[in-house]
């Protein structure tokens, strides 16, 4: 009660007294709160500055490492015709363009290729753009010239085959004011907002023209962002909608733009923006978004292209071009109207553009090339030198020896034979698998490495990991170990069934291929025809443990399986390790490592690392030179007969493990050497021998490039001998072999070729 | 004045090998026929087309060595090597920009790998072995690197 009273009385009395001063009191409180609100939202705007600004300021974004492919070397009397060529330049995303406006165009004229160069910064210099012309012959190019004259030599830009972007998946190529075209900006102002030059970070009239289009729409069509709140959700804020977020972003961009020059903020906005999506990859800013859409530079886009990739922003996934280019072709038109509207653009440019097609590659991975498995074995080669977050942030660029051109028909030619071989021998469609590597023989730089069937599948790279057993392949290694201990090849092993009974596990019967035995054969013939018996024997003869060491010095790996059956390859080894090990041969006798990085450079294209060519003197030359010539016969008349190319001067070896669940095959000419494997993942058996499985493979490899035939030692130190029993004989009389013999006294003569030994062989083999 | 004198010897070499050009093969057809070789033809060096253009990599790489840039050196010589992996005269040069780089261990590998692929050609081998003298001698083994000179100088006369 008394409070019931006493309120009124007080109200009452209150108001009687204070009465004039209502009006002052509301004013006081309400100057108050503005005051207090004005004050607050100073100090969150001071609060704000303080962190964003900086933060801004100092804004680096975490620049992916680019990786870089070998560019295509351009020289007077190079194997290149104007066709390839021009694939090549379609490939690094060049375009036909008879006024060769821009950098990245070429054209043909009367026979001859006229090419607008793009600029480009190479490991040592960079190169400014200019336009060369190129004049051929039927299969080379003729001359190369350009305004200062006739040119020896100049290379294409590199293609970019890949980036280490972050685990949070951001990816982009940062862009400076003056690489982002005009019309890109102005478009961005004319579609995304026209007031930009004019607010502060934002647009009373924008939002209000929002609110007014989706009251009339009755549904949310119009944000009203301007570019700057656009970029502070982008680079500061999460995903949420709500009001309060919603003031945060104002505020901000309000700051940004008190803060910042448009120039700055639209440059910022252009690297900024996300673009679209592609595995766990984010495309981010236009220079990337450009690259990945139309495997072009920012700079080349046309009118058309450029208003796809705006059209893009308002939802990457909705109207991705990919998986709805009706509608993003749609969006497209309606942007370039908006830019005829605001004058940008002609009208005639204006129909022509609308008539074009969206244009953007034919997949998201072609957006430039794209070698998942070669990337693996760049990482790996990082790995030693580099943080991941180094490689993810630091805008390095990285050179690689990769040659896309070969990568691409290594990968064509895997993909084929293995449909051809399912076909052929009705295997279940896809059921195998398949890795391949190519490399330079003198440099170790692998040119292709492909990890499977589908290149452009991130997947399992077999090429690198998968461990399989190697069966014959490893034969060579029994044999130059006779060799090194001074057998010739027309020397006797005998091809008999043994048993090896060693001091612990089972007795041991290798059996050849066909369950047949030949009695004595020459080494020649036993490597050719890959005769189980006859290197078993041999290596019996010569020592296991010698042969296991040359195979460690060889590959720097030490064996795992410490038993004979380890001279018939009964041991797991990587296609990659396989490479090295023939790698010894193909270059003449040396540990050539193979490697997929050249160097390494910063930002500022200072160098960082260099990786030289290792190669390491592991043969005598002699002994290299004799394994290399039984390589060759093995494909003119052992194992390797059924190639093609089996008389074309190439070396190499077949190998099938136990019950064909491997089929192999390693081979090499002057210039390339090559390893394929072919299996199943579930390591069942697939029926094929190396010769009917990998050597197909390689043979479809081969007729993509010359081959450069393997140089033979002076035929003076060649001589005749029968194939089959190693006598010396002439080819009128025999099937005959040429082979380095060093000692002929040591020989015996096939009777009825009319051959005799010289005095001075005579002499010599008095004294054995 | 050392190097421009190995650079004039480098072209020469490049200038006056033996050539006979690689079997072309069709860049798209996978029906190309079996190549037929005559097994008793010995070999001779394939074709330098690249040889105007690996000189002007080697006039470059001078230059940068000139003007004290060894690894911009390198960077052409390990391109001219690329364009022509068989011609030991580049990878003795490449050895003695190592060399001059103090980085002996790929010095020694690529001059072994010069004189291997000079095989019998006696200019060509000389020249690297007096490169592996001059590596010889940076490794402390002056006896090794007299030696390997009295030897390979006498040859010239």
């Amino acid at each position: 009660m008394t409070k019931t009273k006493r309120r009124p009385t007080r109200k009452r009395g209150s108001s009687s007294h204070k009465k004039p001063s209502i009006l002052w009191r509301l004013l006081k409180w309400s100057v108050g709160l503005v005051l207090f609100s004005g004050l607050a939202v100073i100090g969150y705007l001071i609060f704000l500055d303080r962190n964003i600004t900086s933060v801004f300021e100092g804004r680096r974004w975490s620049v992916p490492a680019q990786v870089y492919a070998q560019p295509l070397e351009l020289f007077p009397g190079a194997q290149l015709t104007s066709g390839a060529l021009q694939t090549e330049l379609q490939r690094l995303g060049y375009r036909p363009d008879a006024d060769l406006s821009n950098p990245g165009t070429y054209k043909t004229r009367s026979g001859r290729l006229q090419i607008n160069l793009r600029a480009f910064r190479f490991m040592e210099r960079a190169r400014p753009a200019s336009i060369i012309e190129i004049s051929f012959t039927s299969r080379h190019i003729d001359r190369i010239t350009a305004k200062s004259g006739e040119l020896s030599l100049i290379r294409l830009d590199p293609a970019v085959i890949g980036s280490f972007f972050p685990s949070h998946g951001e990816d982009r190529i940062v862009l400076a004011p003056d690489q982002v075209p005009s019309l890109l900006t102005d478009g961005l102002k004319s579609v995304e907002d026209r007031d930009f030059d004019k607010h502060m970070g934002f647009s009373v009239s924008g939002i209000l023209r929002a609110a007014m289009v989706n009251l009339r729409a009755g549904k949310r069509q119009q944000g009203g962002s301007t570019l700057t709140q656009q970029l502070v959700k982008s680079y500061f804020l999460d995903g949420r909608r709500t009001y309060e977020r919603k003031l945060q972003e104002v505020a901000m961009a309000f700051i940004l733009e008190a803060r910042f020059s448009k120039e700055d903020l639209l440059t910022a906005y252009v690297n900024e923006i996300f673009l679209g999506q592609n595995g766990n990859r984010a495309i981010h800013g236009f220079g990337l978004g450009a690259q990945f859409y139309f495997n072009k530079r920012l700079a080349e886009l046309d009118v058309a292209e450029i208003a796809t990739l705006i059209s893009i922003i308002r939802g990457p996934s909705f109207y991705n071009p990919f998986r709805h280019p009706q509608r993003a072709l749609e969006r497209r038109n309606r942007i370039l109207n908006t830019f005829r509207r605001d004058g940008l653009i002609e009208a005639a440019t204006l129909a022509s553009a609308t008539n074009q097609p969206l244009g953007v590659v034919a997949s998201p991975t072609r957006g430039g090339a794209y070698y998942p498995a070669f990337m693996d074995k760049v990482r790996a080669e990082l790995n030693e030198h580099y943080d991941i977050r180094e490689l993810s942030s630091q805008g390095m660029r990285v050179f690689t020896t990769i040659r896309p051109r070969e990568q691409e028909n290594v990968q064509r030619a895997v993909t084929h034979t293995l449909n051809q071989i399912e076909k052929d021998r009705r295997l279940p469609s896809a059921s195998l698998q398949a890795a391949a590597l190519v490399a330079d023989t003198q440099t170790g730089e692998i040119l292709a490495l492909v990890g499977g069937r589908k290149g452009r599948v991130d997947g399992f790279n077999r090429a690198l990991n998968a461990e399989r057993p190697v069966g014959s392949l490893i034969k060579p290694v029994v044999y130059l170990a006779a060799i090194e201990s001074g057998m010739q090849l027309a020397e006797m092993v005998t091809d008999e069934p043994l048993t090896l009974q060693p001091k612990y596990g089972e007795a041991w019967s290798p059996k050849n291929f066909d369950g047949k035995f030949r009695g004595p054969v020459p080494l020649i013939r036993g490597l050719a025809e890959s005769l189980n018996l006859a290197t078993v024997h041999l290596g019996q003869q010569i020592g296991l443990e010698t042969i296991q060491d040359r195979f460690a010095a060889l590959t720097q790996r030490q064996p795992k399986n410490r038993y004979p059956s380890f001279m018939l390859g009964a041991e797991s080894l990587s296609p990659i390790k396989i490479l090295e090990l023939y790698g010894n041969f193909a270059s003449g006798g040396f540990r050539t490592v193979p490697k997929a990085v050249i160097a390494v450079v910063d930002e500022q294209g200072h160098p960082l690392t260099h990786h030289p060519f290792e190669v390491i003197q592991s043969i005598r030359q002699e002994d290299v030179a004799t394994l290399n010539r039984a390589l060759e016969v093995v494909m003119a008349k052992g194992t390797g007969r059924s190639s093609p190319y089996a008389h074309a001067g190439v070396a190499g070896k077949t190998g099938t493990s136990n019950d064909n669940r491997d089929s192999w095959f390693a081979g090499y000419d002057n210039k390339r050497v090559s390893v394929v494997w072919v299996g199943r993942d579930d390591n069942a058996t697939t029926g094929l021998t190396g010769g009917s499985g990998a050597l197909r493979v390689w043979n479809e490899m081969s007729h993509y490039h010359s081959i450069e035939p393997l140089i033979h030692p002076p035929s003076e130190h060649l001589t005749e001998v029968e194939f089959s029993t190693g006598l010396l004989a002439t080819k009128a009389c025999a099937d005959v072999v040429l082979v380095p013999i060093t000692d002929r006294s040591k020989l015996e003569i096939k009777p009825g070729c009319g051959i005799r030994h010289s005095v001075k062989d005579r002499v010599k083999g008095w004294f054995q | 004045m050392l190097v421009r004198i190995t650079v004039l010897l480098v072209t020469g070499m490049l200038l006056s090998c033996n050539t006979k050009p690689p079997i072309p093969v069709s860049d798209i057809s996978s029906q190309a026929p079996a190549e037929q070789r005559d097994e008793s033809t010995a070999t001779t060096p394939p074709v330098r087309a690249t040889n105007q253009a690996t000189t002007s990599l080697l006039a470059q790489a001078e230059a940068a060595q000139q003007s004290n840039a060894p690894d911009r050196a390198i960077t052409y010589l390990e391109r001219a090597v690329r364009l022509d992996p068989r011609n030991p005269a580049l990878w003795t040069t490449l050895a003695k920009s190592h060399l001059a780089n103090g980085n002996l261990v790929s010095a020694n590998q690529y001059v072994r790998k010069a004189i291997a692929l000079a095989n019998d050609d006696s200019e060509l081998s000389r020249v690297a072995w007096l490169a592996l003298a001059d590596i010889r001698d940076a490794e402390g083994q002056n006896t090794e690197a007299t030696s390997i000179r009295r030897r390979y100088s006498r040859a010239r006369g």
